[in-house]
């Protein structure tokens, strides 16, 4: 370790020691005021508040290095112990964030009076993370500064570095501020009517500027599978990894001393007395008719079975005394909102939203987030997620330039030391 | 329905791998001057034949076979081998190769033994161009950094202290850790247009966090402590324990319902 023998503790330069020394006093700290400080003071930092802080605190780094960096405060915040010992203890923070769901009803008095399970918002978090972003606008700053006074040359491995550690502190630090400016807000829409009041997190209402209408709501399913269960244990069986078959009409395979086919297939059925019948209402859901031969007896078996849903019992095959086939409930492929826009200015209408397909308007980004998801492929509302980060693009900004880093580094790799 | 007889390509696979370790250790046949090459060709046959299967694999299904453990560490023996065969161009470790190989021969046994449902059904939320340069970015890195921490391990227990070893550790590193970052921000840039923000701090999120800030540990040490040996080492090794929890630990974590990564509820 940089701390040998021969330097005593607090003497210039600080290295490991002092680091967490200093660093877990910090989370000490936090602690101290998570635990005995009044609880629910949230500081909230909030437009314009956040940009007048992000230049005062940049300026405040840019300056005190440039004026002070002769100070044993600043020489430490340059140096590695002090980064490493950030990343170690961000880790122990992030651990326990990892480990200790993140939600005010989990656990009990003491993961709640430690704010074990807030961690993103715990004192201790935001003191480690002030230390650590600064610790990291430091060197950046340092290796600027030697570019533009010619003590470090102008090279790609330096022009990497300056991406990479600029990068990811204008990242964090913007990702920090901008947190609390970012709306996420949930709408139900019911078939055919317009909405313009969404709801915050908090359960809180927002009128909109612009009215959603919900025209029309589909899902998509993949075609059920047929499973074959041990009756005594109830576990799905493996028959060397192919123990679960996409039903179609003309799917037949083997299982041990059975033949199973299926004879007949409706997707869209409904029970009708002991058959099932094609069906096209409310509630329709698939069903097969299972044909299962036992190879050794030629002893048959044939009946239908169904997975179930909200209108209809499911139904299993018991086809001998260790095993039944059954239907499994069909997974959802797409869900997909058709929704017009109304705002004063403009209208906008048949406009398809899905996961991972979002669409701006009225700056916001509407998300399909939801739908009666126990009537499945017959729910009738959706629900849409809005969301607005005015601070979006001045992340990914930062993100950017991480990324051209992060490709200067992979084409570098280490520098081969002096 | 026409089912991909895994086991034959697995025999195959880890016949030709075989082919390469004989001819890597074998006295009588790594004595001989093309030893090396023949090692080298088996190793990428056995490889090619991982290709074969994931390409057919991903007809089969007809979606991206990148959903399940089973079809990550198919991926796995997917990278390994090629990882390995690049290194021993480069270095020359035959343990280095064989360790790769052997590893990729592990994952796919593992996948025989434990045989999971060819399934196609392929969530909403997956289906996106992001997923699979995500994944496999992200697989590609795990790879590399597995590589890594064998190399850390044998340079614990060997005493001698061995520059080549650190060097080649570094190396890995930096390959590794890149795509790590790749991996992270390509997952931060999907998940705003899957879920409408960057990060969340969801379990699986956080424990990629953590892998990360494990290897910027060991980055960050070996460019101010040079004369150090067994302590980058020993830090290698524990980015891989945290590497590992975040693979497949999460799954056994109390957090682990919280996680949207399993996309079930609303
Ligand atoms: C994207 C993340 C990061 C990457 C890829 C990265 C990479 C590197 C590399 C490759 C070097 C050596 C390069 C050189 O000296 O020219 C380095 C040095 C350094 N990094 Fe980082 N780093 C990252 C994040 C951080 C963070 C978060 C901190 C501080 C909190 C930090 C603090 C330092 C320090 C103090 C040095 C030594 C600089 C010097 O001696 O002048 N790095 N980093």
């Amino acid at each position: 370790m940089k701390n040998n023998t021969n330097k005593h503790f607090w003497e210039s330069p600080w290295g490991y020691n002092e680091s967490f020394l200093i660093g877990f006093s910090l989370i000490f700290i936090g602690f101290m005021l998570e635990i005995f400080g009044g609880k629910n003071v949230e500081v909230e930092l909030i437009y314009p508040n956040n940009i007048f802080f992000g230049i005062v605190y940049s300026l405040v780094l840019l300056f005190s290095y440039i004026f002070f960096k002769q100070l044993n405060l600043i020489k430490w915040l340059l140096g590695v112990p002090a980064a490493i010992s950030s990343f170690v203890l961000i880790i122990i923070l992030v651990m326990v964030m990892g480990i200790i769901p993140q939600d005010p009803n989990y656990g009990g008095k003491i993961i709640n009076n430690l704010g074990l399970n807030k961690i993103t918002t715990h004192w201790a978090f935001f003191f480690i993370i002030f230390y650590f972003l600064t610790a990291l606008g430091f060197v950046t700053v340092k290796r600027i500064h030697q570019l533009f006074s010619k003590t470090a040359p102008l090279n790609i491995r330096n022009v990497g570095f300056v991406l990479n550690h600029f990068g990811l502190w204008f990242v964090v630090l913007t990702a920090l501020l901008g947190a609390n400016d970012i709306q996420h807000l949930k709408i139900k829409l019911d078939k055919g009517t317009p909405y313009n009041v969404a709801t915050t997190s908090k359960g809180e209402d927002v009128i909109l500027d612009f009215f959603i209408q919900l025209n029309k709501f589909t899902v998509k399913e993949f075609p059920s599978k047929l499973a074959i269960i041990d009756n005594v244990s109830g576990e799905v069986l493996h028959n060397n990894g192919k123990n679960l078959f996409e039903i179609s009409d003309s799917l037949s395979y083997t299982f041990k001393n059975y033949k199973i086919e299926v004879s007949d297939y409706i997707e869209n059925s409904a029970p009708f007395g002991k058959k099932y019948v094609q069906i096209l209402q409310m509630g329709a859901l698939p069903s097969a008719k299972i044909r299962i031969t036992n190879t050794d007896t030629n002893v048959v078996k044939e009946d239908w079975v169904c997975s179930g849903n909200f209108m209809y019992q499911y139904q299993s095959l018991k086809f001998s005394d260790d095993y039944s086939i059954l239907m499994t409930m069909p997974e959802v492929k797409h869900f997909q909102s058709k929704i017009s826009l109304y705002s004063k200015e403009t209208t906008e209408s048949s406009i398809d939203i899905e996961v991972n397909k979002p669409y701006d308007f009225g700056g916001y980004k509407i998300y399909q987030l939801g739908y009666d998801e126990k009537k499945g492929k017959w729910a009738e509302y959706s629900i849409l997620e809005l969301v607005k980060d005015p601070w979006l693009n001045i992340v990914y900004f930062g993100l950017y330039l991480l990324i051209a880093g992060t490709v200067i580094l992979l084409l570098t790799g280490k520098s081969v030391k002096q | 329905m026409i089912w991909i007889n895994f086991d034959i390509y697995f025999t195959v696979a880890i016949l030709f791998w075989a082919v390469a370790i004989a001819f890597l250790w074998i006295p009588i046949l790594s004595r001989w001057i093309y030893s090396q090459s023949i090692a080298i060709l088996f190793s990428l046959l056995g490889a090619l034949v991982v290709v074969l299967f994931t390409v057919l694999l991903w007809k089969e299904l007809d979606r991206p076979p990148m959903r399940t453990l089973g079809e990550t560490r198919l991926w796995y023996s997917l990278f390994l081998p090629f990882i390995g065969i690049v290194t021993f161009l480069k270095w020359r470790y035959k343990w280095f190769l064989s360790y790769a190989i052997i590893m990729a021969g592990v994952f796919l046994t593992i996948n025989l033994l434990n045989p999971e449902t060819y399934s196609k059904t392929l969530m909403p939320a997956l289906q996106s161009p992001w997923f699979v340069p995500h994944v496999v970015v992200y697989i590609f890195a795990y790879a590399t950094l597995a590589a890594s921490s064998i190399v850390a391990v044998k340079g614990l227990f060997i005493k001698v202290r061995s520059n080549e070893t650190l060097e080649l550790a570094d190396n890995l590193v930096y390959i590794g850790f890149s795509f790590l970052s790749f991996g992270l921000i390509f997952g931060a840039l999907w998940a705003k247009e899957a879920w409408g923000h960057y990060w969340t701090w969801d379990p699986k999120e956080t424990w990629a966090f953590l892998t990360w800030a494990g290897y910027l540990i060991y980055i960050h040490f070996r460019i101010s402590n040079v004369r150090e040996y067994k302590k980058p080492l020993w830090i290698l090794s524990m980015a891989f324990v945290i590497l590992l929890i975040c693979w497949f630990g999460v799954n056994y974590l109390p957090t682990t319902n919280y996680s949207v990564h399993t996309y079930t509820k609303y």
